[in-house]
């Protein structure tokens, strides 16, 4: 390497992903091969695990059969919604964007649980779905529903990623396009189809992974129908963890690192190839435009299909307590009541503070390692290939397969259960997102006010923290975003490494961490029922990130190219 | 023949309007302008990507004006060739007539011709990422003909290809409108391009037509100074400077200045070698002056140099 103050500014992040992923990734593989005893000791199984569940698991085809479903069913349906709707967004304007993608914005906790309020058969619209005959069994215990939650979550991303591809067609070919004759259908098929496949496939891979490890809805919705209907084999693995089953959860996380793996790897090498599809053209495709009137309807439904949750999630929040659980259910509530939000932030206070506290060191923290790293990759191509090969490959697999190695070194480092188990642990999640937004953001970077700076007499490193790093305010900020979004939304690793609320007796030593995802989730649960206050306490967990969401707008706006 | 009439198109800050223009058929013509001058609005209305305000567009004495860009018999070259990148050069030619349902071997044999006039036979295969910036050009050129257009609009062709390739593509063009005996509106920037190619030049500055003409009857006929100062290299003097009656400013070309004879003193501040030339700077009574002459004069700054002007062929400027 050329120079060590580079290697002083790139490494540490790269440091750290390496020890807190590859060693994980290659510990669960071993521990696949091994079971534990009543006693609690490890015992050499070889493939033991694995044949369990290919041949023996009671549960196996259930869970391989819903774990297809959510992978197939969730990239489909959201891309088939994604197009019309990133056409729409075209011809009416990208300013249209932002709400679509505030799904993506909030914890996927409140989303299932604003899907499952909504959805009961009881107390939620889905009274009406049955009474009008419009479904036939409970919503609720249906498989159907995490997909439909998955479906919402997924949707903003890939209308972003299709949006993003439609703009980025030249306006000249556009125009080639009218002078050849190609005009509405006739032009989208012959042109922006075949251009925007990248993107499609982009969308496809990155919203498949979402349904292949989905998590949070299953957690929800176990919470309300009980075990084993929804799982998939993420949310089973992380139940025989939880159980004490490390071997069996590690021989799941094994198969589905390998699946994703595939996945991500068959994706690179398709976006690498750089082909288009190409599509037969048949000679009765219409030239006429669409009319406009067209487009709006399809971004009303698509902006209504973002918004009723948050809608009927509001209505609850402030209904009465009677009212939220009157047969058949209310609209509107008849007086504002604030009950359910005193309650829900009484109680939720220490898990609120955890979540915030986290979220602000994590965040921070993404930054400037981020920063310092993406700079050295972009930049002095630091790293290589290899590295930025890694990092995507970091960003599409889940933490969920880290949770098993990590726990058993957490342990060891006697910090389980206090907020050092999620500071170590958090930036596993956000730091290769943030590298990747980062060295993209670099890209458009003019590497000469650095050389301008050293010529000026600045180090490396002080050129990086007096003049790089003020001038990356808009990338910074949304990785930022990123970062606090995942952070603040995080389900996987607190629920594997905290098991109590935060100790406000003894505030200073932070122990007891339980997040305010892990509240939700406890709030949703048949023991603790009570829908006001989860109502009440989604709606708090969707302010923070649409707060930083409206700071950083501008800067969003301009790295999405939406402006 | 292509005529617009009574053109207006208005865009935030800029309007522009064209009474009257006329393009003959089989003609090149070059509309030039700086930036903003509207050269390139022009080119759009009469493609049909810009529909006018006002006034209309005919073509063989049909009114256009209305039809989409397609129903227009106008091939279009873009600036940056605007291939499609996910086809090959051969589809990439037969879009325009596949979309007219010409059938299959019909459309093959016409391919292949206008490839083969192109010089881009053997590559018809590939796609537009594996040709070169030159070849791209002509794949575009060859979409924008292969439907027998009566027009062609080519948006400042030569300014994506380098200095040494331009002039021989210069040269191409000029031939080839020549061989398919089309009608071209050129549009370019580049004063020497636009008089070493048209039959026909449009001057357009700030949304108007400044003058129309033959590249001599502008070059030495220029009805104003917009024109005189646009093409070519001039200088312009006030009368009196040079000892004539009244109050206008004189324009002439440095060629029209002879060296070393005459009733005119100045001093030499500054000469360029040219190669072919030299491109001589005199001081005269706080003016500038650019004369030519020969590349073997042996002139030395600070020289002082009598110097003559036919004013014969000087234009006189109101100021």
């Amino acid at each position: 390497m050329k120079d060590k103050q580079i290697l002083f500014l790139a490494l540490p992040a790269v440091v750290y992903l390496l020890a807190f992923t590859l060693y994980p990734i290659a510990s669960n593989l071993a521990l696949s091969f091994y079971e534990r005893t009543y006693e609690g000791h490890l015992r050499w199984v070889g493939l033991g695990n694995y044949v369990w569940l290919f041949e023996k698991d009671p549960y196996g085809p259930l869970i391989v059969g819903n774990t297809i479903v959510y992978t197939l069913a969730t990239p489909s349906i959201a891309i088939a919604m994604a197009i019309p709707t990133a056409l729409a967004l075209r011809r009416l304007g990208g300013k249209w964007l932002l709400p679509i993608m505030i799904p993506a914005f909030i914890p996927p906790v409140t989303a299932a649980m604003a899907w499952y309020l909504l959805l009961n058969p009881l107390y939620g619209l889905g009274y009406y779905l049955l009474s009008w005959g419009l479904i036939k069994a409970n919503p609720i215990s249906s498989i159907w529903a995490i997909v439909l939650v998955d479906v919402w979550r997924a949707f903003p991303t890939a209308v972003l990623i299709i949006y993003s591809g439609l703009r980025a067609i030249p306006k000249s070919v556009e125009e080639a396009a009218l002078a050849d004759g190609l005009a509405g259908p006739r032009k989208f098929l012959a042109v922006d189809l075949p251009l925007i496949s990248p993107q499609i496939l982009t969308a496809f891979v990155l919203t498949a992974l979402t349904g292949f490890f989905t998590f949070d809805p299953i957690y929800i919705g176990t919470a309300q129908v009980g075990p084993r209907l929804l799982d998939n084999l993420a949310y089973y693995s992380y139940e025989a963890f939880a159980s004490g089953e490390f071997g069996y959860s590690a021989t799941l996380i094994v198969i589905m690192t390998l699946i994703g793996t595939a996945l991500s790897l068959a994706y690179m090498k398709a976006l690498s190839a750089r082909t288009f599809v190409k599509l037969p053209l048949p000679s009765w495709m219409p030239r006429r435009e669409v009319p406009k009137a067209i487009h709006a309807l399809v971004l009303s439904a698509a902006l209504i299909f973002v918004a009723v949750p948050f809608v009927w999630l509001f209505l609850i929040s402030v209904k009465p307590p009677d009212e939220i659980i009157q047969v058949p259910p209310s609209v509107l509530p008849s007086r504002l009541a604030l009950d359910n939000y005193i309650q829900a932030l009484t109680n939720g206070l220490p898990f609120l503070l955890i979540s915030l506290y986290v979220s602000i060191i994590n965040t921070v923290l993404t930054i400037i390692l981020a920063a310092a790293t993406a700079y050295q990759m972009r930049i002095h191509g630091f790293g290589g290939d290899k590295l930025m090969a890694y990092i995507l490959y970091l960003m599409s697999t889940p933490t969920l397969i880290y949770i098993v190695p990590l726990y058993l070194l957490l342990s060891k480092l006697k910090v389980l259960d206090t907020l050092w188990a999620l500071v170590l642990t958090y930036p596993i999640m956000t730091i290769p997102y943030g590298i990747w937004i980062l060295y993209n953001y670099y890209s458009g970077f003019n590497r000469q006010v650095e050389e301008a700076a050293l010529a000026d007499g600045m180090s490396r490193i002080k050129a990086f923290v007096k003049v790089v790093l003020p001038l990356s305010r808009n990338g910074m900020a949304v990785a930022g975003l990123y970062a606090f979004l995942f952070s603040w939304g995080a389900l996987i690793f607190p629920l594997a490494f905290t098991q109590t609320p935060y100790n406000l007796g003894k505030p200073l030593s932070f122990s007891g961490a339980q997040t305010f995802s892990i509240y939700i989730g406890m709030l949703m649960s048949p023991v603790t029922l009570s829908y006001g206050q989860v109502a009440a306490a989604g709606i708090v967990s969707i302010i923070p990130p649409l707060i930083y969401l409206m700071a950083v707008r501008r800067s969003l706006e301009k790295i999405w190219g939406a402006g | 023949m292509l005529i617009l009439r009574g053109v207006r198109k208005s865009f935030k800050g800029f309007t522009l309007r064209v009474e009257e223009l006329a393009v003959p058929d089989k003609t090149y013509a070059v509309v030039l302008g700086p930036s903003g001058s509207g050269k390139t609005t022009l080119l759009r209305i009469i493609a049909g990507l810009e529909k006018p305000d006002e006034g209309s567009i005919l073509l063989n004495g049909v009114d256009v004006t209305r039809l989409p860009v397609w129903e227009r018999d106008v091939g279009i070259v873009f600036q940056n060739y605007a291939l499609y990148p996910h086809l090959t050069v051969f589809d990439n030619i037969a879009m325009p007539l596949k979309n007219k349902r010409m059938p299959k071997d019909e459309i093959r044999r016409r391919v292949e011709h206008i490839a083969e006039v192109l010089n881009i036979k053997d590559q018809l295969h590939k796609y537009p990422h594996q040709l070169s910036g030159g070849q791209q050009q002509r794949v575009a050129i060859a979409r924008a003909l292969v439907k027998e257009p009566k027009v062609l609009l080519l948006d400042e062709p030569l300014s994506n290809l380098d200095a040494r390739l331009r002039l021989d593509v210069r040269g191409f063009l000029k031939e080839l409108q020549r061989n398919v005996g089309a009608t071209v509106v050129h549009v370019t920037h580049d004063q020497e391009e636009a008089m070493a190619l048209g039959d026909l030049m449009i001057v357009m500055n700030n949304g108007r037509v400044e003058q129309v003409g033959t590249p001599e009857e502008l070059y030495r006929r220029p009805k104003s100074l917009f024109v005189f100062n646009f093409l070519g290299l001039g200088n312009l003097l006030p009368a009196r400077a040079l000892g004539l009656g009244g109050d206008e400013l004189v324009g002439f070309r440095p060629e029209d200045v002879a060296l070393g004879v005459g009733d005119y003193v100045a001093t030499v501040a500054r000469q360029e070698y040219l190669g072919s030339y030299k491109l001589v700077e005199l001081e005269y009574n706080g003016f500038r002056i650019k004369a030519r002459a020969p590349p073997a004069a042996d002139f030395k700054e600070g020289d002082v140099v009598k110097f003559s002007v036919d004013l014969e062929k000087a234009l006189r400027f109101a100021k």
